[in-house]
């Protein structure tokens, strides 16, 4: 038992020695060999990594946008994934108006905020300077209680702003910058769609999520953007929970206002949506086991393409090597110690082609963590799955070149030119 | 005192002086080729003692390299049967043979067939490796035999920077290190110079002197005559069998 140990223990270092002398003599053909295990692994790493750091920037956005705010409105956007048909059903619905959200802040017990919204896309000018295609948002006074904004300067809009119709915009960094480069903004007029706005306030730059633009855009009093963009419009409502203990509650609270509302009999289902970020983390959860799922696939293809080179280039190997196994049958190795030393030469390669895409992988991880606002998180286990998983692959597309090795008849072998 | 751990290195394994270390019983080795079936070897009996130096001689396509084949364990008999140290191995495993040739039997070939990547050294540790001796022990025995054929100062080059004699040397102490019973030397002149020929012939000889049972397999009369007995084989039969005092 110690002699077969101490045996096998010499042919593992023995191997990993010839491997290691194989892949160094034939460096650019083992850097081709290696190239579809080190892009697999690349893959699994730099994507896992780039989906826990998407996770992790999910789930603080939601606790920063407040878990205990929900949103009413005419149509489930996420159900065009979900289910495509109760999405163009929905569209049908009642529009969500202004009276709603307005029904809803007055009978509302258990809500804090509740802010109509609704968005557009337009240019915005100042001057002979101009802003293309700025996210204009319509909202009403309470918009700071239902999302984070922080000032810059100036002041938010205001009760009278909304109540008045006043033609008064906060802007986004962006657009404060391009528009007014080296002046203060406060109080300066810039033209909306054809309507003149006074600058009232403008707002901190907010970290952009993966290349989206988050600072170009602007804040006007919801029913400015009625009078002026048309007011047959559904609207988007935003209430904040008084708490999150009751934040169910106030979510049937909203529910039972809007059925009564519409007339709905007990039976007939919403015609409206309120959703939760319980429902985007839900979806993001699918999502993301998706993209899990797709990368599944992609890395096996990758990796069986990887594992086939790997055993071609391993039965090329055994080829030229015939003497050597003759010389080394002769010398008394036996079947299985050639067929271990082939097994752990493929290991090896595979091995060191994980190694390589697990660098690669962490280096490509860091790379988003540089330059994308997505958290810099390597998982772990990540490295370890692909640890096994390039060790399974070596045992396995190793095994057959590695058996034809051992089957050699040393009398042939040795007469191999 | 070095000459003498040596010379007890060198010894050690060797069988005593009148222990018998072959003996075969009709030999045969047919080759079923299609229609024609060719008789490599076609009854060879044959008893070689402990510290006999036999030749083993004839042209090409004798049998000469079969005989060798079935004598280094690489083959197997058709029929007929073959006794190593009394022990029957005509009839063993691939495996079972491995661990003979790696106990009993020390190879020297013509190509000298050593390992182009691995330095003299290794090259000679390489039957230890496979009797699963621990590194240390294997690197010291290996260097003891390595300057018993006077080649401790090259053990860390590559066969390639080797000189035809050295890296026959190299072979040599890798088919002695470990201490087998029957040294087997497949033509190892063959590709050496004349010169280089007699030191590799003066280093055969010296190790019988101290006890090795060694068989030379050549074609060459010159070579041949070195040995105290030999065997002439034609057509896969034993033709001649000669004793010089």
């Amino acid at each position: 038992m110690v002699e077969r140990r101490a045996r096998e223990t010499v042919a593992i270092s023995e191997g990993i020695r010839i491997a290691l002398d194989a892949i160094w003599a034939q460096k650019l053909r083992s850097f081709l060999t290696l190239l579809c295990v080190v892009i697999a692994i690349l893959s699994i790493i730099a994507v896992v990594s780039v989906l826990d750091g998407m996770d992790k920037y999910v789930r603080e956005e939601v606790v920063k946008a407040g878990t205990n705010v929900f949103t009413l409105e005419r149509a489930n956007e996420l159900e065009i994934f979900t289910d495509f048909n109760a999405f163009l059903e929905s569209l049908k619905s009642p529009r969500i108006r202004l009276a709603d959200a307005q029904a809803l802040r007055q009978e509302m017990g258990l809500a804090s905020y509740v802010d109509p919204g609704y968005r557009t896309r337009v240019n915005v000018y100042a001057g002979d300077r101009s802003v293309e295609n700025v996210e204009i948002q319509g909202r009403s006074e309470e918009y700071p209680g239902v999302e984070d904004f922080d000032l810059h300067l100036g002041r938010h809009l205001t009760e009278t702003d909304i109540e008045t119709n006043r033609a008064s915009v906060v802007l986004g960094s962006k657009v404060a910058e391009i528009l007014f480069p080296d002046l203060d903004p406060l109080g300066r007029k810039v033209r909306i769609g054809g309507r003149h706005y006074e600058v009232v306030g403008t707002f901190e730059e907010r970290a952009n999520v993966l290349g989206n633009e988050r600072n170009s855009f602007a804040i006007i009093p919801i029913t400015s953007l009625l009078q002026q963009f048309g007011a047959r419009r559904s609207l988007r409502v935003y209430v904040k929970a008084r708490d999150l203990d009751a934040f169910p509650r106030a979510v049937e609270e909203a529910r039972t206002i809007m059925r009564i509302r519409r007339g709905l009999r007990p039976g007939q289902k919403d015609n409206f949506s309120i959703s939760t970020a319980e429902q985007l983390l839900t979806f993001w959860e699918k999502l993301s086991q998706g993209i899990f799922l797709a990368l599944t696939g992609i890395v096996s293809i990758t990796l069986v393409v990887g594992g086939i080179i790997i055993m071609n280039v391993m039965l090329v190997s055994v080829t030229e090597r015939t003497r050597e196994i003759g010389i080394r049958k002769a010398l008394g190795a036996k079947r299985r110690a050639i067929l271990f030393q082939f097994l752990v030469e493929a290991v090896t390669l595979t091995t060191v082609g994980g190694i390589v895409g697990i660098g690669l992988g962490l280096f490509a991880a860091m790379l988003v963590g540089a330059f994308s606002p997505l958290p810099y998180a390597v998982n772990p286990w990540s490295i370890v799955l692909a640890l096994v998983i390039v060790f399974a692959v070596g045992i396995f597309f190793g095994l057959y070149p590695a058996s034809r090795a051992s089957r050699l008849d040393p009398v042939v072998a040795l007469r191999h030119e | 005192m070095a000459e003498e751990a040596a010379r007890a290195v060198l010894a050690t394994g060797a069988p005593d002086h009148d222990g018998e270390v072959i003996r075969t019983v009709e030999l045969m080795k047919i080759y079923d080729r299609g229609a024609a079936e060719v008789r490599a070897m076609d009854g060879v009996s044959l008893l070689v003692h402990a510290n006999e130096y036999c030749a083993i001689m004839g042209p090409s396509g004798s049998g000469k390299s079969t005989l060798m084949n079935l004598l280094g364990c690489l083959d197997t008999p058709t029929t007929g049967q073959y006794f190593l140290r009394g022990q029957e191995v005509s009839r063993l495993s691939e495996d079972e043979l491995a661990e003979i040739r790696n106990r009993e039997i020390g190879f020297v070939f013509q190509t000298f067939h050593l390992l182009p990547r691995s330095t003299a050294l290794r090259n000679v540790e390489l039957p230890l490796v496979y009797a699963g001796m621990r590194a240390a022990d294997r690197r010291d025995r290996a260097r003891e035999v390595l300057r018993q054929v006077g080649l401790e100062s090259r053990s860390d080059h590559h066969p390639s920077e080797l000189s035809g004699g050295e890296r026959q040397r190299v072979a040599i102490a890798r088919a002695l290190v470990n201490g087998p019973s029957l040294l087997l030397a497949d033509e190892p002149t063959g590709n050496l110079d004349s010169r280089t020929s007699g030191e590799i012939l003066a280093l055969l000889d010296q190790l019988h002197e101290r006890g090795h049972t060694i068989l030379l397999v050549t074609h060459d009369p010159e070579v041949g005559r070195r040995a105290r007995r030999t065997i002439r084989v034609r057509d896969g039969r034993i033709e001649s069998d000669e004793r010089r005092g």
